[in-house]
């Protein structure tokens, strides 16, 4: 037995195949598998043909295949990536345009599972279906998506839906042809739709005759964030925006959404100057406003167009397409935060912000550094401007990146 | 002040005054409550006056101020808070503050 030179040859190889790619198991002699690519491009522009003239709204593209089907697919354009919801919502007239029907989902007792989620002021209503979703080389099957009956060919939403016109199924009400929901958890609704007594007006079973009523939805169920179902790089996201070029409003901004933490060379935690925010079971970190000692649930969330939180003393625009949102009566209007993280991850940092006047903005432009709203709110939330120059990575509940579990936001 | 609270986590505060007229409700839980029951006969109010923002879209923070009633609606998935009230008709000496 002479073992001395076989078993030096892969003891030698390893460390540069462990360098060279991922993963990468005991075998010396198999190419490494390449690696998934994981990265979409990310763009804020005006928005849909039919919806256009959006601000501050982050659009990404998402193929859509029916469940189990290879060939009856859609690319669809102009999805708003939102960090702040979880589950892809697609408007159905859209996806009818390619010719896609996307196979329904029914409840045990054999009914149509609908959805009504509330969105800023006004609500989604359609049926569950169930999608083969592809991004990049990432691929998650038969995920539950929420499809957004604009065209009113299912059951009629619940009186408690969308009432007095307040529906935001179709393209010009959602500024969109679709959500892509990437928020921290794995469900929409998550355990509270599961089981209570009395089931919250948010899952729906809907009869044959189109007679709709409250009821829970099992977990498996329930409408699911797609970057978490996919077979690799599931353990959370990545979104990086460059800096504005004009802080009064750029035409077209581009970025890049990443999937995975720490699974890849392009989407590494930094080991240095990260600030990790752990979020407690609403998926919210904390924040204080400007040296105020009120502690405020707070999130970083893409789907939110301004900076949201609440200063009397700020001036509110009263008129004109900036109504509600804060007209600062000398810009611009510095102001701070600090925020803090909930449980193990508790790190805490303060960031500087300026608040501009909105009518101030270039005419045409899509995208705004200094937007803010959200006078009253008991609330913080770091909308889009809070992108701008950053890259902000947010790791999903219960998984794990390097030394943290989720749900977190980082930067 | 009168608290309704649900099993699933819903929670919903009515303000009334000496008198027992309500003039402010907060609420807060994994879902939105059902507004037109909440805001009664201030609905069309409300709903008129949020149709006025163009797109209703996603800006996820909405301030409504209407004739007589003032509108908050904020949070997101799992978390959503909100309040209504009756400007003229909060009774001297309630900080807007404490409706939550």
């Amino acid at each position: 037995v002479k073992p001395a030179v076989p078993l030096r040859l892969p003891a030698l190889a390893l460390p540069i195949l462990l360098g060279a790619c991922f993963g990468g198991s005991g075998s010396t002699t198999a190419a490494p598998p390449p690696p998934i690519a994981n990265v979409v491009t990310l763009t804020v522009d005006g928005g849909p043909a039919a919806a256009a003239g959006q601000l501050n709204h982050l659009y990404v593209s998402v193929k859509v295949c029916a469940a189990g089907s290879q060939g009856a697919c859609a690319n669809i354009d102009h999805v708003l990536l939102d960090t702040g919801s979880v589950g892809l919502r697609l408007v159905g007239s859209v996806l009818a345009a390619q010719a896609v029907t996307l196979t329904p989902a029914q409840d045990p007792q054999g009914q149509t599972l609908e959805e009504c989620v509330a969105f800023g002021g006004g609500q989604t209503w359609g049926p569950v279906a169930f999608a083969d979703v592809s991004m990049a080389g990432e691929r998650a099957l038969k995920v539950p998506v929420q499809i957004l009956d604009d065209a009113a060919s299912g059951a009629p939403p619940p009186t408690d839906c969308g009432t007095n016109g307040t529906l935001i199924n179709d393209v010009p009400t959602l500024g969109a042809n679709g959500i892509l929901g990437l928020g921290v958890f794995a469900q929409d609704c998550g355990p509270a739709c599961v089981a209570p007594a009395t089931p919250l007006p948010f899952y729906y079973g809907c009869s044959a005759a189109g007679a709709c009523s409250a009821e829970n939805a099992a977990l498996t169920a329930q409408v699911a964030n797609v970057a978490a179902m996919f077979t690799s790089d599931n353990n959370g996201i990545v979104v990086r925006m460059p800096n504005l070029v004009n802080a009064n409003g750029d035409a077209v901004v581009q970025g890049e959404l990443v999937f995975g933490l720490s699974t890849q060379s392009d989407n590494a935690l930094p080991a240095t100057g990260l600030t990790v925010l752990g979020a407690d079971g609403n998926g919210d970190f904390t924040a204080t406003y400007n040296g105020s000692a009120t502690v405020l649930p707070a999130l970083i969330d893409s789907g939110t167009d301004h900076y949201g939180f609440d200063d009397p003393s700020i001036a509110v625009c009263p008129s004109g397409e900036f109504i509600g949102y804060y007209c600062p009566a000398v810009p611009p209007q510095n102001v701070y935060a600090v925020n803090t993280g909930v449980g193990a991850n508790n790190a805490t940092g303060m960031i500087n912000f300026a608040i501009l006047d909105p009518n101030s903005f270039v005419a045409g432009a899509a995208a705004f550094e200094g937007l803010g709203g959200g006078g009253g709110s008991t609330r913080f939330t770091w909308g889009m401007p809070f992108f701008y120059g950053r890259t902000v990575y947010f790791g999903f509940d219960q998984r794990v990146a390097d030394a943290y579990t989720g749900p977190f936001y980082a930067y | 002040m009168r608290e309704i609270s649900t099993g699933a986590g819903m929670r919903v505060r009515e303000y009334a005054d000496a008198g027992g007229m309500i003039f402010a409700v907060a609420w807060s839980g994994p879902a939105r409550p059902d507004l037109r029951q909440l805001l009664g006969g201030y609905y069309g109010e409300f709903t008129a006056a949020l149709l006025e923002r163009k797109p209703l879209g996603m800006h996820r923070a909405v301030l409504i101020a209407g004739q007589s009633i003032r509108v908050e609606l904020a949070g997101h998935m799992r978390a959503y808070t909100g309040r209504a009230f009756l400007p003229a008709r909060i009774p001297a000496g309630v900080p807007i503050q404490e409706i939550r």
